[in-house]
């Protein structure tokens, strides 16, 4: 149906999350009817991308430099780490401007039926950071659910001898409402209740 | 064939499905392993999210599709977020599910299985001690073996049917055979897999029992780590699959 070349750009786009055979379709099209430096900008933007951006070696975001500038910021408190599962989670706490710590990223949660244990993820670097000392709080950000929970108490279990492990609150979204929020919320919510100062 | 239909399942998988949904599989009583669409499950403040996780068993509305059917409406049953406090009991809830996932049938009613598997979960999450988990999960493993068909012979031998009596002399002496199904007479020709102590088979034979029976619940951990590798080989190699869980027992246990 497709010439080769064009056959060969939808089914690339359709690999891409949350593309089906049609948007693929359609955003190849696309493509196609731009000029060429557009094109190239795309193909080149893609290619570096991958090329230079890689890990942190210190707490695993995204970073072009071996070390991203959140661990370079020297206005920012090294006492608090903030543990993470992805990347994105990262861009998410950036985004509210009151979180001034560092991060860790551990790469996902422990998910043994995926072939994910403790030693797929970037667990050892985190214990090694705290081991070090100066760290007077690890705040862990891992979603509730149940591999979520388990790499929190794993995780937490082996920092707890070394400083204070604390947990972010979950609940009803601001703005919610409870008659409408669903039973696994309501759970973590009355979990996680607190004294009324 | 009514547009839609209801039944009661648990989720055993799940994975992102273009922006905002999840393609879950859930075993169902009713109509035994669904794929289906949980629209917006993936969407902040989504009713469907916290319902959509791994182990949460709801009772469900759904609609039939070209492909694919989906979720209308979702209400939560019982949940097992407890499993995920401690490695161990994770690990072995999901070896036990990746077993339900290649045994379970789809489009007919599986509700023996279900109850199987949600007691088993039941049991995994109350157990307070490391070393209690591993009878519950030994066990569950031969249970779900005998629901489909596949136990292991531990009584006669596999290829001659003659009845195996453990020599009385200690050791590891009464030869099991992956391939031929079961216990084997020693001298026989069939690729021995493993050699069993008295005691090992005693607790496999036990295994089929209701209860375990107190000196069976005393075995070592050792031992029970022994009957896990027997069952876990059986199991791959009946079923056809390999047990990406089972990666992590020995970490688990072995502490
Ligand atoms: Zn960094």
């Amino acid at each position: 149906m497709y010439t080769p070349p064009l056959a060969r750009l939808i089914e690339q786009l359709q690999r891409l999350p949350g593309i089906g055979p049609k948007s693929a379709q359609r955003l190849a099209l696309y493509l196609l009817s731009r000029p060429r430096e557009e094109v190239t900008a795309l193909a080149h933007a893609i290619l570096d991308c991958k090329e230079q951006v890689g890990h942190c070696q210190v707490c695993g975001y995204l970073s072009v430099d071996p070390i991203c500038e959140i661990c370079r910021n020297p206005d920012r408190d090294d006492s608090t780490i903030c543990v993470v599962c992805d990347s994105r989670d990262v861009i998410a706490l950036e985004k509210t401007r009151e979180y001034w710590g560092k991060y860790h990223v551990l790469g996902g949660v422990i998910s043994p039926m995926q072939g994910i244990g403790p030693d797929q993820l970037n667990i050892p670097t985190l214990v090694q950071r705290v081991v070090k000392g100066g760290v007077k709080e690890v705040i862990l950000a891992i979603n509730p659910t149940v591999e979520g929970e388990t790499t929190t108490f794993y995780v937490g279990k082996l920092l707890k001898e070394f400083t204070k492990v604390t947990r972010i609150a979950f609940g009803i979204p601001i703005g919610g409402d409870l008659e409408y929020a669903d039973e696994m919320t309501l759970i973590k919510a009355i979990e996680g209740r607190q004294e009324l100062q | 064939m009514a547009k839609t239909y209801r039944a009661t399942g648990i989720n055993l998988k799940g994975m992102p499905l273009g922006e905002k949904d999840k393609l879950l599989t859930v075993l169902t009583k009713e109509y035994g392993l669904v794929r289906v669409v949980a629209p917006g499950a993936r969407k902040y403040g989504s009713q469907l999210g916290g319902r959509s996780e791994l182990f949460v068993v709801n009772d469900l509305l759904l609609t039939r599709g070209r492909t694919l059917d989906r979720i209308v409406q979702a209400e939560m049953q019982e949940s097992f977020l407890r499993l995920g406090q401690n490695l161990g009991k994770l690990t072995c809830a999901q070896y036990l599910a990746e077993i339900v996932l290649k045994q379970a049938l789809a489009n007919q009613p599986q509700v023996e299985l279900f109850c199987v598997f949600t007691d088993l979960l039941q049991q995994l999450q109350k157990q307070e001690r490391l070393t209690a988990i591993l009878p519950v999960f030994v066990q569950g493993i031969y249970r779900l073996l005998a629901l489909a068909g596949f136990a292991p012979q531990l009584y006669r031998c596999a290829i001659s049917q003659e009845v195996v009596v453990p020599a009385a002399a200690p050791g590891r002496n009464v030869p099991f055979s992956v391939v031929a199904g079961g216990v084997v007479k020693p001298g026989v020709s069939a690729p021995i897999s493993h050699y069993l102590t008295a005691q090992e088979l005693g607790a496999l034979q036990a295994l089929a029992a209701k209860e375990l029976p107190p000196e069976v619940l005393l075995l070592s951990r050792d031992a029970w780590l022994v009957l896990e590798r027997v069952l876990r080989a059986y199991t791959q190699y009946h079923l056809e699959m390999h047990l990406q869980s089972a990666a992590l027992i020995e970490r688990c246990f072995h502490l």
